[in-house]
C-alpha cells in the first residue's frame, strides 16, 4: 500500500489483532476530528472486500535527534472498530463544511449517517480515497500516476512538508545548511574568495599590532631611558606609518574585492530566480502574491548582498580580532585579561538582552506605522468616494487614533532606550574602571609597564567592539538565512505542469479536444470542475455557458494545460495533454481573453510576442485584420509607440485588438476566446466580433461569453453549473429543453430588451433630426 | 460631530422601519427546520418543504445568531433574520446544525512558537487537545480582525481562531504577537 497514510506499526498490529492482513490493504487515509470537535485518529481503510474503520488515540513520543524533532508512533489505544462490506455501500459522500468535512455513508441497509470527520485540509486525500475504493469495488482501472511523487510527509522525521511540491522539511533542515548552500554559490569566485579571506587576516593582524607599537613600544622602549630603541623616535613613526600604509592597503583590497564580487553573486542569483520563475506553473502564482515574490527578488537579494558584503568580512575580522587580542591580551597580563574578557562577554550579554526587548517594542512600532499608513493609503486613494459621502470628519478621526497608537508604540519604545540604556553602558564603564585600577596597582608593584597598561586600555576597547558584534549577530544572521530560504524555495520549486521527457512530436493539430471524466480543484477540498466529460470536433465552434464563478474559465485552463486536471484526463488528437510537449501545445493553442496584458515595448513587438520571427508586413496585416490598425495610425509613433508601463495609455477596446492581433499572427489550430468582448460598448464589441470572425476559419474555436447571442452561431454549447456539464447541445436543442440555457437566454433577452440593446444584432440606423 | 465608523460588526439596532429592507426573509413563526441522522437539515415554511437545505452566516465572526441565509441547492431561498425568534427547540436545532458547520479550533494557548526557513511552527492548546501548526507567509495567513480576533490558517488550509488575543496568558501572547 502506497497511498495515502503510512500506516505505523501500533495501527497495523491493531488492524491484524482483527483478523485484518495488511499486505491486502490497498489504500489507507487518516480522520483528526470527532463529532465534538476533539482530535481523534480515524483510520479508514479497505481492501478487495470491506472498508475498515479503526478509531482510538495514537501516542507519539517525540525524539530530539540533534536539532530535529522525530514523532515515533509508540501505541494506538481502540476505541471503536467497524467493517463496511463494500458490496453493501450505496453512496460515501464528502460533505465540505467550514474548517471540516465529513464522510456520510448510506447502505443498503440503513440511511446516511457520518462515517468520519476531519480537519478540511484532508478532504482532497478522502476524496481521492473514496473514488479508488468505488474503482476496486466495481472493478474498474486505477489512475495513480498524478499520485507518484506527491508524498506529503519527511520520511526522516513524518512532518507534513509544507510545500508538498517542494520536498523540503524544514524540521530537518537547519539554518547551518542553508547557509552552507549560500556559501557554496560564493564558490563559484573561489579565488576571490581566497584572496578576500587572506587579505582580511592580514589588515586585522596589522591593525592588531598596530596599538603595541603606539603604546608599549613608545612608552617602554623608545621614551624610556633604559629601553631597547630609547630616542629612536622617527624609526618608530617610521614603523607605524608603514604598518597603517599596509593594513590599509590589504583592507581596501579585501573591500575592492568585496565590492566587486557581491554585486555579480547577487545578479547570478537574481537571474537563477527569474529563470526559474519562467518555468514555474501558474499556480505558483496564484498561491504567492505578486507581490510578495517581488519582494523575494527584490528584497531578500538585498538582504543576502548586505550580508556578504558587510556581515560576513565584519564577521572574519572580528574573529581574528578576538583571538588576536586575546593572545596579546594574555601576553601583557593574564590575570586582567581574564578579569576584562568576563566583564566584556557580561556586558555584551547585557546589550544582547537589552536589543531582544527592543526588537520587540520595535515590532509593536512597526505594527502601528504600517496600520496608519494603510489608512493614509487607503484614504487618499479614495478621496472622492470619502469627499462624496462627506465622511472627512470620520476619516480624521480614524486617523488619530492610529496616530494616537503609533505615539505610544514610540514612546514606549524611546522611553526604555532612554531609561535603560545608560545602565548597559554602565557595565561597560565598571570594566574600563576595574582594568584601570587594577593596571595601576600591578605598575606599582612593579608586575607592568605604563606601556602595556596603556596596550592594554586599547585593546579592552576592541575587544568589547568585537565581542558585542558577535551577540547582535543574531538578528542579521536570520535576517538573511530566512531571506536564503525563500530565496531557495523559490529556486527548488519544481512546476506542477511539467513536460514529459519524450513527448509525442505533433507540430500541426487538428483541433478535436476530448474531456474524459475532468475534475479538478485550486484548493484542496475545494472541487471547481467536477466529473466533466466532453467531445469537441476538429473546426468546430463550442461555446461554453454558464453564470460567473460557475468553472468556464477554468474549463479553458485545463485545456491550455496552464493546470492539469487533479482527476481524468483531456486528450487532443486523441494524445493526452500530458504526453505534448509545451512548444506544440503552446504554438497550436492561441488564447484571447478578457485580460490583456501588455508588456512594456512597442506596439509591434506586442503583437509579435506570439511569433517574434514575424514580419513588419505580417504585423500589420494582424492589426489590420483585428481592426486595430485604425487606432494605432492615430498615434504619433504608430506602430513605435511605446505602450506598457510608463507608455501611451490604451483602452480596453484597444488592448483587446491587439490580443487578438497576435492571436491571428499565431495562427493556432485551436482558439480560445475568454470573454473577449465583455466590458466593450456595444460599438467596440462589434469590430473585435467582426475581427474574431475572421480568425474561425478553419480552426477549432472555444468561446466563453456572457451575451449568448454571441454564441448563438456555435456548433455545439456546454452549460456548466456549479462546476458541472449541465447541457449540451446547439442553440436550438437547448432552447428546445427548456432548461437552464433556456432561462439564461430568457433573461439575458429580457434584459437587452429593457435597456435597449438588441444583444447583439446590427444596430439601426440613426434618425435623422427633425428640422 | 463624526458618524459612527463602519467597523466589522459594529452595527446600529435595526429601526423599527428600516429604510431598506431584505427580501425573502423567512418567517420565524412558520419555518420548522428538522436536523436529520445523517447531520442534514430539512424545512418547513408553512405548505413549502424543503428535503435539504444548508444554512450559512452571513456575518459568521460578530453576529453568529443573526442574518442566516437559507439555501437549497447551493440557491438561496430566504434569510432568517434572528435565530433568537425561533421557538426555543428550533433554535437548538439550528444552533446543533450551526455550531457542527462553523466548528473553528479555539485556541487557547501557545507552547511554542518557532519560525524555521520562513514557516512558523505552533504547538497550540485547543479545547479538542494539543495541535502543531505550521504556517506559510505569517502576514496572509495569520489575520487580526476587529483589532483583537485573530485567524491562523495552517499550510494544509485549516483554519484556527482566537477570539481575543489579549486574554492570552502573557506567554502565549508574547509568542503570538511578534507574527500578528
Amino acid at each position: 500500500m502506497q497511498y495515502f497514510t503510512v500506516l505505523s506499526d501500533p495501527v497495523l498490529e491493531a488492524l491484524r489483532a482483527r483478523g485484518v492482513d495488511p499486505d491486502r490493504l490497498r489504500y489507507c487515509v487518516k480522520a483528526d476530528l470527532d463529532g465534538e470537535g476533539c482530535y481523534v485518529d480515524t483510520v479508514l481503510t479497505f481492501d478487495e472486500e470491506n472498508l475498515y474503520l479503526l478509531t482510538g488515540l495514537e501516542t507519539l513520543r517525540r525524539k530530539r535527534r540533534g536539532r530535529r524533532v522525530l514523532r515515533e508512533s509508540v501505541s494506538f489505544a481502540v476505541s471503536d472498530y467497524r467493517e463496511i462490506p463494500l458490496a453493501s455501500i450505496e453512496t460515501l459522500e464528502l460533505d465540505r463544511q467550514m474548517t471540516t468535512a465529513r464522510l456520510v455513508l448510506t447502505t443498503r441497509d440503513s440511511a446516511a449517517c457520518q462515517l468520519a470527520r476531519m480537519s478540511l485540509g484532508r478532504s482532497d486525500l478522502f476524496q481521492k480515497f473514496v473514488d479508488r475504493l468505488f474503482q476496486v469495488r466495481d472493478g474498474e482501472p486505477i489512475d495513480d500516476r498524478q499520485l507518484q511523487g506527491t508524498e506529503d510527509f519527511c520520511p526522516k522525521c513524518h512532518t507534513r512538508y509544507p510545500n508538498p511540491v517542494r520536498k523540503v522539511c524544514p524540521n530537518c533542515t537547519d539554518k547551518g545548511s542553508t547557509f552552507a548552500r549560500l556559501c557554496k554559490m560564493y564558490l563559484n569566485y573561489k579565488r576571490e574568495a581566497i584572496l578576500i579571506a587572506v587579505s582580511i587576516l592580514l589588515s586585522t593582524v596589522l591593525s592588531l599590532i598596530l596599538p603595541y607599537f603606539s603604546s608599549q613600544l613608545l612608552y617602554d622602549q623608545v621614551l624610556t631611558a633604559s629601553g631597547r630603541y630609547y630616542g629612536q623616535v622617527t624609526f618608530l613613526v617610521v614603523t607605524i606609518a608603514l604598518l597603517r600604509l599596509l593594513s590599509t592597503l590589504f583592507s581596501a583590497a579585501h573591500g575592492i574585492l568585496t565590492a566587486y564580487i557581491t554585486p555579480k553573486l547577487m545578479a547570478d542569483i537574481r537571474c537563477r530566480i527569474f529563470s526559474r520563475l519562467q518555468i514555474l506553473s501558474v499556480d505558483f502564482f496564484t498561491k504567492k502574491q505578486t507581490g510578495s515574490l517581488m519582494t523575494r527578488v527584490e528584497n531578500d537579494t538585498d538582504n543576502i548582498f548586505w550580508f556578504f558584503e558587510d556581515t560576513i568580512p565584519a564577521a572574519l575580522v572580528n574573529l581574528v580580532t578576538i583571538f588576536g587580542l586575546i593572545a596579546l591580551m594574555f601576553w601583557i597580563s593574564v590575570p586582567i585579561t581574564l578579569v576584562v574578557a568576563t566583564l566584556t562577554a557580561l556586558a555584551g550579554y547585557l546589550f544582547h538582552r537589552f536589543r531582544k526587548g527592543q526588537r520587540r517594542l520595535h515590532h509593536r512600532v512597526h505594527i502601528a506605522t504600517r496600520s496608519a499608513n494603510a489608512l493614509l493609503s487607503d484614504t487618499l486613494s479614495g478621496q472622492r468616494v470619502v469627499k462624496a459621502f462627506a465622511r472627512e470628519a470620520d476619516e480624521i478621526e480614524r486617523y488619530g487614533e492610529k496616530n494616537d497608537a503609533l505615539y505610544e508604540a514610540s514612546y514606549r519604545q524611546t522611553d526604555r532606550v532612554a531609561n535603560l540604556l545608560p545602565f548597559v553602558s554602565l557595565i561597560n564603564n565598571v570594566a574600563t574602571t576595574i582594568l584601570l585600577a587594577m593596571s595601576a596597582f600591578f605598575i606599582l608593584y612593579g608586575n607592568m609597564t605604563l606601556g602595556g597598561m596603556s596596550a592594554l586600555i586599547s585593546y579592552a576597547g576592541m575587544l568589547s567592539g568585537a565581542v558585542n558584534f558577535f551577540f547582535n549577530l543574531g538578528d542579521r544572521w536570520a535576517m538573511c538565512m530566512d531571506a536564503a530560504a525563500r530565496m531557495f524555495e523559490i529556486l527548488d520549486a519544481e512546476p506542477t505542469v511539467r513536460e514529459t521527457e519524450h513527448p509525442v512530436p505533433m507540430p500541426a493539430l487538428k483541433g478535436e479536444i476530448k474531456l474524459e471524466h475532468v475534475s479538478f480543484e485550486y484548493e484542496p477540498g475545494r472541487p471547481v470542475i467536477r466529473d466533466v466529460s466532453l467531445e469537441i470536433k476538429a473546426g468546430q465552434m463550442f461555446g461554453i455557458v454558464g453564470k460567473t464563478g460557475a468553472g468556464k474559465s477554468t474549463l479553458i485552463h485545463l485545456i491550455s494545460r496552464l493546470y492539469d486536471p487533479t482527476e481524468g484526463r483531456i486528450t487532443i488528437d486523441g494524445v493526452d495533454l500530458r504526453d505534448l510537449s509545451f512548444a506544440d501545445l503552446r504554438h497550436n493553442v492561441g488564447v484571447v481573453s478578457q485580460e490583456t496584458y501588455l508588456f512594456i515595448g512597442t506596439i509591434a513587438d506586442n503583437i509579435r510576442y506570439a511569433r517574434p520571427d514575424a514580419s513588419m508586413d505580417e504585423v500589420i496585416a494582424a492589426a489590420k485584420m483585428a481592426h486595430a490598425h485604425e487606432f494605432i495610425l492615430k498615434q504619433p509613433e504608430g506602430y513605435d509607440t511605446m505602450i506598457g508601463a510608463g507608455g501611451v495609455l490604451l483602452s480596453g477596446g484597444e488592448r483587446q485588438r491587439l490580443s487578438i492581433a497576435r492571436a491571428i499572427l499565431q495562427k493556432p489550430a485551436i482558439l480560445i476566446l475568454d470573454e473577449a468582448t465583455a466590458a466593450m460598448d456595444t460599438r467596440t464589441e462589434r469590430k473585435i466580433q467582426e475581427a474574431i470572425d475572421r480568425l474561425k476559419e478553419g480552426r477549432t474555436i472555444l468561446s466563453i461569453a456572457h451575451r449568448l447571442s454571441t454564441l448563438r452561431d456555435a456548433d455545439r454549447l456546454a452549460v456548466i453549473e456549479h462546476g458541472e456539464l449541465k447541457e449540451l447541445g446547439t442553440h436550438a436543442e437547448l432552447i428546445a429543453r427548456r432548461g437552464i440555457y433556456f432561462r439564461l437566454h430568457k433573461l439575458q433577452t429580457e434584459a437587452f430588451q429593457f435597456i435597449g440593446d438588441d444583444g447583439g444584432a446590427p444596430a439601426p440606423a440613426p434618425r435623422r433630426p427633425r428640422a | 460631530m463624526p458618524r459612527p465608523r463602519p467597523e466589522h460588526g459594529d452595527f446600529p439596532e435595526r429601526p423599527e422601519k428600516p429604510e431598506l429592507t431584505i427580501l425573502g426573509e423567512i418567517d420565524p413563526a412558520r419555518a420548522e427546520f428538522k436536523l436529520l441522522d445523517s447531520g442534514f437539515l430539512s424545512l418547513r415554511v408553512g405548505d413549502v418543504f424543503y428535503p435539504k437545505v444548508t444554512l450559512t452566516r452571513l456575518f459568521p465572526y460578530f453576529h453568529e445568531n443573526r442574518y442566516i441565509s437559507v439555501l437549497v441547492d447551493k440557491e438561496e431561498v430566504g434569510i432568517l433574520d434572528d435565530i433568537e425568534a425561533l421557538p426555543e427547540q428550533q433554535q437548538e436545532t439550528v444552533q446543533s446544525y450551526l455550531r457542527y458547520k462553523y466548528y473553528i479550533p479555539t485556541i487557547t494557548a501557545i507552547r511554542e512558537a518557532h519560525d524555521t526557513l520562513g514557516y512558523l511552527y505552533l504547538t497550540a492548546v485547543t479545547p479538542g487537545g494539543e495541535v502543531e501548526l505550521c504556517i506559510s507567509d505569517t502576514a496572509s495567513n495569520i489575520r487580526v480582525m476587529h483589532g483583537k480576533t485573530v485567524n491562523i490558517r495552517d499550510v494544509e488550509g485549516n483554519l484556527y481562531h482566537i477570539p481575543d488575543y489579549n486574554t492570552l496568558d502573557a506567554a502565549s501572547r508574547q509568542r503570538i504577537e511578534l507574527f500578528l
